[in-house]
Formats: structure tokens, sequence, C-alpha cells
């Protein structure tokens, strides 16, 4: 998975079929220098990454980032104006077909045909996808049992509380089986159990060996829910990598969140006392001390070596790790576009 | 103390309103369009009336008097066709876009959300009229009218205005979608001027009488000032009707700001159905000789949709309607032949009103196939499946054949009468030729309808359009005359200008049996050139439509795709390429 930012645009649109790196598994989905444009407004500039297959990888950005252009890109309702989109490692423009076949796509707004029963709604999309008659009703019973809709098969789905209905698209997503699953803020609007119950789900997709993509504002779920993220703003991509890499990225100084006593001196003179030490502040109300260490003249060990060895009670120690939504905040610039 | 006034009487949602409107190139274009053509028609049709020896101008006197009140129909054609299609959406699509509700929570209160909507849709419509202002007074230079029946003209299109825009306002409070609130306008519109008991309250009838001094003094022609006053006492129901439409959109506002969007179809075939089955319970007992099919999608999903899951394409509900159609048209038809043939004439005015309904309900299906799907943000998800461009639009246009055979039945009772009753001598060749000249003009419209729908966003935007080409359409052949009155005769050059208009090739084969106006070659010829050049033209739009479906419908084309194995000439050079992870 790449983690550099985008690179520039590319010429022209690039139509070669297979994946680039055939050595390695072939990615999930691979975008590289694609750039789009609407109008006056630049909505991708040379983005440029890479989601391996059965990774559950977030896609987060400010409104008007580029999150719905670069899905439509894949989902090969919007053509590429320059650079390469391809998914499972086939072009999206040459292959539009067996594209199409590969992925099950959620858009952010529930699109149902609320007259239809949930029965007739998954047998419309088996049908749209070329099943069998007699392989739809398996397949449908199946992910009915998935997404645990099975007993309201026959209702209508206008009838049918927001919850339920994100329930009935997941499973119209699944009715192909496809390998990729495109989901836009699928939790959105839900209710928290809901939500909750969606996340495992997702996870449980996973496990079946599904490589799950999704467009999120939920930057909290998102941490829990997914192995990797993808961060774009104005059009470039900011990030793309694990999460764990993700908080570690752009520190210059390593933080840690301290508790100690020493008789009755200031924690915080004695902290700022030891060298390499960067700074020390209180953190809120509590008892806790964030000290940052200059990276390269002091380590952890180094610094809790140096408390003991002054008789300074030590009551807790632990590495500080940036949330999500900080290095959200971080790489994002302010305003919308 | 200036700033709290100012805060006080600002209108910010007239403000808005305008400024949105300020916004749409599109309005400014038929605003304009609608200016340039209101000047070139009075240009030319003066142009044609005027005396052949320019020199005399005495001869031209008085002339000003007919194109006036022409010019006035027109205009008054023109408030009738433009106020429901702007006005109609002012409060509905508010609805549609959830900001009602948030409106009426600001400080704005009720009447202030009316009245500014109100203005917003009034003060437009009034601009249009006054930019006819210096026609006018050019009408006037040419003799013939006094000052009171421009007064009186001008005055009764302005009220027009007032009426009409209060009318669609309050439909547009009290229904959940633009669309109906379109529907919705015509129908009460029609309803309110065509009965009888309340007519006066039509402006332009009105006028008529204004014109030649009929109203309180029936059959004298009183040129005065009390002409005015006679204007000014009868247009007072009319200021009435205006307040209580407005009354109404300010109790409606409230009651139904939350109304949920209904099809209105839906819901009159529900009710038909209801009907329905009382009457086969009383009669039968509750035989049911069609059953509804309860099937599934085999192959054909969006097809299978299409015919199972709307409104306008069960078979049960396309019954209903062809039965509320047909018996009335069969009952009139048996009607009219016992009178035999003095009746003639009546059937073409017939024909042409149920042809204008047939035509204006296969546009809204036509052009709402694309549209509503993306309006109910259906379409993506459709869009996504291995299902091709083509193959969905065309799975889309069977509901809309059924329909169409459907609406042609009554409409052929109509036709079959009328041939029963003309001479044996001309029943072949009316029958053959109003055939294909109605089934052309509905296989054009659907087209011309699924074609407009593909690029519309909204369905009545879609529904506008196609209305506004197939009204240009049918007057083309006017505004050839108007341009060149050597068109007049009869020779192959006006046969070639007549099959530009339908309605001029419908009247044209209505006279059939006249051999006095037009001898049978001529009107073969016409009718031929017309039907063959429809159906060409429908079936390149179907064509065009159907080669650029992925394109139109919003997604990348399959053309690109090539069959496995074939090699890439760009694929060894990216695969040369380090990778970029």
């Amino acid at each position: 998975m790449s983690n550099t930012p985008s690179g520039g645009n590319t010429a022209a649109i690039d139509t070669s079929d297979r994946a680039a790196d055939d050595r390695g598994p072939v990615p999930a989905i691979e975008m590289k220098g694609v750039s789009h444009r609407f109008k006056d407004h630049q909505a991708l500039d040379g983005v440029t990454f890479k989601i391996p297959q059965g990774a559950l990888h977030g896609f987060v950005g400010p409104n008007g980032a580029g999150k719905t252009t670069s899905l439509k890109l894949i989902c090969t309702l919007l053509k590429p104006q320059s650079g390469l989109v391809r998914v499972m490692g086939l072009n999206v423009l040459t292959h539009v077909k067996e594209v199409r076949q590969q992925i099950g796509f959620m858009p952010d707004h529930f699109s149902s045909y609320r007259q239809m029963t949930v029965f007739e709604y998954l047998d419309f999309f088996g049908a749209a996808y070329g099943l069998p008659m007699r392989k739809r009703n398996e397949v449908i019973e199946d992910v009915l049992e998935l997404t645990d809709m099975g007993g309201r098969k026959q209702s209508l789905i206008g009838g049918l509380s927001r919850g339920m209905q994100q329930r009935v698209s997941l499973a119209r997503v699944l009715v192909n089986d496809p390998k990729l699953l495109l989901l836009d803020e699928p939790a959105s609007g839900l209710d928290p159990r809901a939500r909750i119950e969606l996340m495992e789900i997702l996870q449980a997709l996973q496990d079946l060996g599904k490589t799950i993509f999704i467009s999120s504002h939920i930057l909290k779920e998102l941490e829990e829910l997914c192995d990797s993220v993808t961060i774009i703003d104005r059009g470039r991509i900011k990030y793309s990598g694990t999460i764990d890499e993700l908080r570690d990225h752009g520190h210059e100084n390593i933080a840690y969140r301290i508790q100690i006593t020493n008789g009755e001196a200031d924690p915080i003179e004695t902290l700022l006392g030891i060298e390499g030490v960067v700074s020390a502040i209180k953190v809120g109300n509590s008892r806790a001390i964030r000290v940052t260490l200059d990276d390269g003249r002091l380590s952890a060990n180094q610094l809790l070596s140096e408390l003991i060895s002054r008789n300074i009670t030590i009551n807790s120690f632990e590495k500080e790790q940036r949330q999500l939504n900080q290095a959200f905040m971080d790489l994002t610039e302010q305003g919308v576009r | 103390m200036i700033s709290k006034l100012r805060n006080r009487f600002s209108l910010p949602l007239l403000a808005r309103e305008l400024t949105q409107q300020a916004g749409r190139k599109s309005l400014y274009a038929a605003r304009t369009a609608l200016v340039l053509g209101m000047i070139l028609w009075i240009w030319l049709a003066a142009g044609s009336r005027f005396s052949q020896d320019s020199t005399l101008s005495i001869n031209n006197l008085g002339i000003g008097r007919s194109l006036l009140r022409e010019l006035v129909n027109v205009l008054f054609i023109g408030v009738y066709v433009l106020v429901p299609l702007l006005t109609s959406g002012s409060i509905a699509r508010e609805k549609e876009n959830d900001s009602l509700q948030l409106l009426l929570l600001t400080r704005l209160g009720p009447w202030a959300i009316i009245l500014e909507k109100y203005l917003s849709r009034v003060l437009p419509m009034l601009l249009f009229l006054f930019c006819a202002l210096p026609v006018f007074a050019y009408l006037y230079s040419l003799g013939g009218i006094t000052e009171d029946v421009v007064f009186s003209s001008f005055y009764l299109l302005v009220l027009a205005v007032l009426q009409l825009n209060a009318l669609c306002l309050a439909c547009s409070a009290g229904t959940g979608t633009t669309m109906s609130a379109l529907v919705t306008s015509v129908v009460i519109a029609l309803g309110v001027f065509a009965c009888p008991v309340t007519t006066f309250l039509f402006p332009p009838l009105l006028n008529w009488l204004a014109f030649d001094g009929r109203i309180f003094n029936y059959g004298t022609v009183d040129s005065g000032w009390q002409n005015v006053f006679s204007v000014l006492m009868a247009s007072i129901p009319i200021w009435i009707s205006t307040g209580v439409f407005l009354i109404l959109a300010r109790w409606l506002l409230i009651r139904r700001s939350a109304v949920k969007t209904t099809n209105l179809i839906y819901v009159f075939f529900q009710k038909l159905d209801k009907v329905f089955n009382e009457w086969n319970k009383e009669m039968t007992g509750g035989i049911i000789l069609i059953q509804d099919r309860n099937d599934l999608p085999e192959f054909e999903p969006v097809a299978w949709k299409e015919t199972r899951k709307t409104a306008v394409g069960t078979a049960r509900y396309l019954i209903r309607l062809l039965v509320a159609l047909e018996l009335p048209t069969l009952f009139f038809c048996a009607f009219l032949m016992t009178e035999g043939v003095q009746n003639v004439t009546i059937f073409y005015s017939f024909t042409l009103l149920l042809l204008g309904i047939a035509i204006l309900i296969l546009i809204n299906k036509s052009s709402g196939l694309i549209t509503q799907e993306r309006m109910q943000q259906t379409l993506d998800v459709v869009l996504t499946t291995p299902l091709e461009g083509k193959d969905i639009l065309l799975q889309k246009s069977r509901g809309v054949r059924k329909l169409w055979i459907i609406l042609m039945i009554p409409l052929a009772t109509v036709v079959v009468s009328k041939t029963l009753i003309i001479n044996p001598e001309h029943q072949f060749s009316y029958l053959f030729l109003i055939g294909g000249f109605i089934a052309a003009t509905a296989y054009f419209c659907i087209w011309l309808s699924i074609y407009i729908g593909l690029k519309q966003k909204r369905h009545i935007y879609a529904v506008m359009t196609t209305m506004g080409v197939i009204g240009m359409w049918c007057v083309s052949f006017k505004l050839v005359q108007l341009i060149d009155p050597s068109s007049m005769s009869r020779d192959s050059y006006t046969s070639f200008l007549m099959i530009l208009s339908p309605v001029e090739v419908l009247r044209l084969i209505d006279q059939i049996t006249e051999y006095f106006l037009y001898d049978e070659a001529f009107i073969f010829s016409t009718a031929l050139g017309y039907i063959a050049y429809t159906v060409a033209m429908a079936l390149g739009i179907r064509m065009y439509c159907l080669r650029q479906a992925d394109r139109l419908l919003g997604r990348i084309s399959d053309e690109n795709s090539k069959p496995e194995g074939v090699p890439n000439p760009a694929e060894k050079s990216l695969q040369e390429e380090p990778s970029p992870a």
C-alpha cells in the first residue's frame, strides 16, 4: 500500500489492461495519477493509492474533497480524464463489464424502489447481474440471513425503518457476490444500535474475504473498524496507509503520559530538569503529565532509568497515540472548497 | 433606527428568489426569445398586412385593431403557458428539498412567505408584459384602436398574471412535488375557467367582450372611458378570486407543509380500482377474468419493473385506463354517428383533443423514465450492474409501448367512427393516412421525450422542454407563413412546408373529402411526406439514444471493453514502469 502523497498529473488516460505490478498480489483498487475536472472545479488532482485485497479500508476527507468522485470512478460511473483506475487488476476503461461484476456499490443515499418487497428488490438486482432464477433464490436467502433480514423478505421496502433499509441495501450489494464492496457513508442516519450491528456485519464480510472500501465522516468508527485509511483533501491524497502508521505519521517528537510522585517537588519542574525532555504539560485536571521527548537525545527507557535513579515514584507511564481525528485535522486544510 | 426599519421591512425571501432566478441562464434565454419572438411576429404580421401600394399610407390605417387583438391573444397564451410552469415549483420545490420546514422556523411568518413567493413570480412576468408596451404603442399608431382598449387589454393581462399566479401558488402550497402542483394547477384552472358558472373569472373572456365594448352594453360599441369603468367593475370578481387563492395558499402552507410526495396517477388508479371492484362485486359477484401476474423478473428486470411495478404499466391499471377513456369515447362517437355526416367536423376537434391528451400522457411517462430514477436516486445502483445501457433504455421503453397501445384504442374508435360516416370513396385513404399520422406522431413524441428525459435532471424540466419543442413544431407552419405569405398557395413548396407542422397535416387529412379545398394527390403527398420524415426523425433519435445510451445515462460506455486475450500496446510500457509503492 502506498503511503506517499499524490503525484503529478498523468498526461493521458491509461488503458492498460492488467495490474502494473504482477510480482505481488493484485490490489483490489489501484488509482494512479488520476485527475478529474468538472468545468472549473478540479475534483481530483493526480490521485494515487492502492488498496490490497481483503482490506477493510476507510476513505475520509472533508466535504468536497473528492471522495464521491473517486468512488464514481472506481464503480464505472465516471470516466477518468487522465490516469489509471484498476479494480482487481482490471482497467475500468477497458473491462467495464468485468469490473461491474466484481463490485457492489452502495451510494450515500438509500436508493431503492419503495413499491417493491425486499425479496422482489433483491431478485431484481439478481436478474440485473444475470444470475439464473434458481440460483437467485438461494443467494437471496443467504444474503438475507447474513444481514438478519430473513423475517422481512415479504415486507414493502417503503415501510421499513432506516436501519432496515440500510440492511436491505447491503444485502443488495452482496447479491452478485462481489469481491469489492464500495460503501459511501453506510452508517449515516442510523441509530447507535443499527450502526454497531452494521459494523459487525462489515467485519463478518471481511472475514469472508471481501475487500471493503468505506467512505465515511465518522472517524471514530473507521478507527475501530478499519485496518487502513486514505485521507483525501482538495482532490489530493494526503495519506494512504495503515492506521497505526498514521498515528505516528508527522510526529516530530514522541509524546508520553506519565504520573510521578517526587515528595514535595513540582513534578513538571522535575521532568523539565531532565536533559532531552522538550515539554511537560499537565493534562486537564488529572495528575497526568504529557511529556515530549527529543527522539534523538532521550528514549523512553532512558527517561524511566533517569527517574528511577532519582528515586522518583512512577505511578503510570504510557505512550501517547494520536487519534484518527487529530491526524485528520493535521493533514487536511481548514475551510471548505 | 434605520437599520431596524430596514430589517423590519426587508424581503429576504423575495431577494433570494429573484437572485436565484437571475442566476438561471435558461430563464434569460427563454425571456429574451419570447420578447424577440413577439417583436418579430408583430413586424412580420404588420408587414404582411400592409397594403401592396405602400405609398398610400392611408390604406394601412386601422390595421392596428386586428393586430392588437392578435397580440393580446398571443400574450394571454404566453401567460397561461408560462405562469403554471414558473410558479408550480415555488413552494413545492421547497418541500422536495426539505427546506420549507426550515423556512417556517425563521422569523418570516406564513403571510410573508406567501407574499414574497408570490411577488417573486409575479414581478418577472410583469416585466415580460411591460416589454410589450412599446409594441402596444406602435400598434396604436397604426390606428383603429382607442386608449381605453389599450388600457383594458393591458389591465386584463396584468390581472391574468396576478390571478393565475395566486392559483398556482395555492396548488404549490397544497401538493408535495412540482409535477403534481403543475398538474393540479392545470386541472383546477381548466375546471374554473371552463365551468359555465365561473367562466366570468377568465380574464381573456372579459378582454374579448371589452374589445368590442360589450361589457354591460351588449350589442353596442362604446368607445369612451365608460368602457374602462365597465372593465374595472367586471374585473372585481377576478380580484376577489385572486385574494381567495392567496388566502388558500396561506392556509395550505401550514396544513400541507409536511405532505408526503404522492403519485397522483397512482392515487387516481387506486380510486378507479376501488370503483371497478365495487361494480364487479355488484354485477358479477367478484369474478376476475384477468389476474395480475405476481411473478419475478426472469431475464429483463428493468422491463419487469416497468410493466409490473409502475402505476401506468400494470395490466390491471392499463385496462382500467382503457375502459375509463374508451367508454365515453364510444358513447360520444355513437351519438355523433346517429346524426350522420353533418358531424364530420366535430370528429376533427374530438380527434385533436384525444390526440393531445394521449401525447401529453406519453410525454409525461416517456420523459420520466430516466428523470424519475435520477430524482429518486435509484439510477446509480442500476448503472453499476452489468446491464448494457442500450438494454436499460429498451427495457424501460417497454412500459411506454403498452401505454401507447392503450391510448391509441380510443383514438382508433374515433377514427373508425368517422370513417364509417364519410363518403365510401375516401374511406380507405382517410383511414390509412390518419392511422399513419397518429402512429408516427406518437412514436416521434415518445422518443423525443425519452431523449430529452436523458438530458434533463428533473422530470418537470424534461416535460416542459418536450412540450416546448412539440409546441414549436406545431406552430412552425404558421411561423413560415408569417415570414413568407406566398406559402399559402397549394403547390409542392407549400406541401413541403406543411409537413413541418402536425396540426396542419391533421387538418389537411381531415379535409380529404372536400375536393374543393385540396386535391387528393396533394393531401396524399403531404401526409405521406409527413409520416416518412416523422418516422425517420423518431428512428434517428432512437438510434442516437441507443448508441449513446451509456454516455447519456451517465456511466462509462462498455464500447471500449475488449474481449479477453486481446493484447494492449500500452500494457507493455506500463509493466516496465516501476510501481509507485
